[in-house]
């Protein structure tokens, strides 16, 4: 194990090389010659649209899935191997809990499974059930009494009971409320800060983009990009100008504010006559932009960015 | 073995309220089912042998198997519930360790609800004056056909849900209506049913020559010689229900994306 530990310390966590999954003969390619790496301590997110391939990638690695082809391995070992499973905490996306126990009995049973020192127990189940801000009795609840969101906290809590180094978050937001997204974001970056590595998958960015490190997109099957956050951040973003159209005045004609934006480093993406909604990269052009339509006689009164998804801003991009 | 799942698959099952009543009825079944026998039936003799065919039940064997195996028996989950075992194969359990202790488990449960019915059976025996029911070879015979039920029955749960469940259910349910149909064999039925009645019948005795032949411990040794084969066939079938239901598991996917 410290050896292990040691391997996960110097290099790649996890190396995912070429991995393909797939079905019915090969007539389904879930996953197709994805490959990516994860290193120790990094907060990792999986993004795209749903049946991208996201949860198979992540059944590969946690050795639930056996690839078609491709290699993966986590600290240089592969992930059937029993020295890799008790460094590693999973939170399905579909709670799959035994539904008669009481939480106590459930983290209880997981406690154990992972291994755990016995005498550890009492502490562990009120620590984990403190980190995922479940206020509840944990020896007369029952996981069937327990709603969606607390059923995804109770996740969270048997996921880290096992002290994992390596977590694998399969829609860790899924079902809950905005107060849950916070504690997920407060949960991610407990572990990075505790150096633990965290794998998530999800197809909303925007809950994750504050805390991931990097971000692979998937999309049907195929990692198309591996971009850390600060790069996704000078993705194209579409700044939004609306002006002033007095009545009897000659509205601003789109040759004029096409020629406006190419000075100033930008295009214009549409125009609605008292609106326009430009490709900006960053903020340095937009507010060129902005100077150069007011000195082009355009009456601005509002000039926002356009809250897009990230994914959306991603794909909009690379299409 | 793996100490986790071993509580839990006996604990967890005796434990639980809403099975120690079912469990204490089917300990107190046979002796109820002798008291009855007696009463109805003039033959003592007869009495005491319909005990002796409760314990050579494959029917029993299989049922009282399914309540350990599965994990999701209290809470009326299938057997072989692909999304409860997710979890489980993530942490640090090889699919062999689980089978073996899945085995160990539900021979101890199956083996620790029939050996109290059969003494309780002595005990009522003995106080209506019948001939003994409890010996050696009928202990030797629950504890051995219990391992043998166990480990057929782990090998239905490891095959992937919808396909464990159905093939346990068939096999109970064959084998107790052949059962109860061997039971009124003798009585009047209507001629169509007869048709019917033949083919559990054969379905029963199938079930029970070759998924499951009893091994009756006082018979081994009835005969001129101590009978080898049935040994041999008891320790294969055990050997490759152990072998093929861990062949599966090793094999069986455990993720919802790909069902």
């Amino acid at each position: 194990m410290v050896a292990l530990l040691q391997v996960l310390i110097l290099d790649a966590l996890i190396t995912v090389d070429n991995l393909c999954k797939s079905y019915r003969n090969g007539t389904v390619k879930a996953v197709d010659g994805a490959s990516f790496t994860v290193s120790q301590g990094e907060v990792f997110g999986l993004i795209g649209p749903n049946g991208a391939g996201k949860t198979t990638i992540l059944g590969c690695l946690l050795a639930l899935i056996e690839p078609t082809s491709g290699k993966v391995s986590i600290g240089g070992k592969s992930p059937y191997d029993l020295a890799v499973k008790p460094l590693i905490g999973f939170l399905p996306e579909r709670p799959c809990y035994n539904r008669w126990m009481t939480i106590e009995q459930f983290l209880k049973y997981q406690h154990r499974l992972a291994k755990r020192p016995e005498e550890e127990l009492p502490q562990a189940i009120k620590e984990v059930l403190a980190l995922v801000e479940l206020d509840v009795d944990p020896k007369k609840r029952r996981i069937r009494e327990l709603s969606r969101g607390m059923l995804q906290r109770i996740g969270l809590a048997q996921a880290l009971i096992g002290k994992p180094q390596l977590c694998f978050l399969d829609e860790p937001t899924s079902g809950m409320d905005p107060l849950g997204f916070v504690l997920i974001r407060k949960l991610l970056l407990k572990c990075k800060t505790e150096g633990i590595t965290v794998v998530l998958n999800s197809h909303h960015l925007q809950e994750v983009e504050k805390v991931c490190d990097r971000i692979a997109f998937i999309r049907r099957g195929k990692i198309e990009s591996v971009q850390s956050v600060e790069s996704l951040a000078q993705l194209s973003q579409v700044l939004v100008v609306e002006w002033q159209s007095s009545t009897g005045e000659k509205s601003v004609d789109v040759a004029t504010l096409e020629k406006i934006a190419r000075q100033a480093g930008s295009n214009l993406i549409d125009n609605n006559g008292d609106s326009a909604r430009f490709a900006a990269p960053d903020k340095d052009v937009a507010a060129n932009l902005i100077v150069a339509l007011t000195g082009g006689g355009v009456k601005i009164y509002q000039a926002t960015f356009e809250k897009r998804e990230l994914v959306e801003m991603f794909y909009e991009d690379s299409n | 073995m793996n100490r986790a799942i071993f509580d839990f698959t006996l604990q967890d099952k005796f434990s639980n309220w809403k099975l120690q009543l079912p469990l204490l009825g089917f300990v107190i079944m046979p002796a109820y089912m002798l008291y009855l026998a007696v009463q109805s039936t003039p033959e003592r003799i007869a009495a005491g042998t319909t005990i002796w065919h409760y314990f050579e039940n494959p029917a029993v064997y299989l049922f009282y198997s399914y309540i350990f195996v599965s994990d999701g028996f209290v809470s009326s989950r299938p057997t072989g519930d692909s999304t409860a075992m997710t979890l489980l194969f993530t942490r640090p359990i090889t699919r062999f360790d689980y089978v073996m202790t899945k085995f160990v488990a539900a021979s101890l449960g199956v083996t620790a609800l029939l050996l109290p019915a059969a003494l309780l059976a002595h005990g009522v025996s003995f106080l209506i004056g019948l001939p003994p029911v409890f010996d050696v070879s009928l202990a030797a015979s629950i504890i051995l056909n219990s391992m043998l039920a166990s480990a057929f029955v782990v090998f239905l749960h490891c095959l992937p849900g919808v396909l464990g469940v159905f093939t346990f259910l068939m096999l109970a349910g064959c084998s107790s209506a052949g059962d109860m149909f061997l039971a009124s064999a003798s009585s009047d039925i209507p001629e169509i049913l007869k048709y019917f009645a033949q083919i559990m019948r054969n379905i029963n005795f199938w079930i029970g020559d070759f998924f499951f032949p009893f091994l009756n411990v006082g018979q081994l040794s009835s005969g001129v010689s101590f009978d080898y084969t049935a040994i041999v066939v008891y320790l294969s079938n055990i050997t490759s229900y152990l072998f093929l239901g861990t062949y599966v598991l090793a094999h069986r996917e455990f993720f919802y994306a790909s069902e």
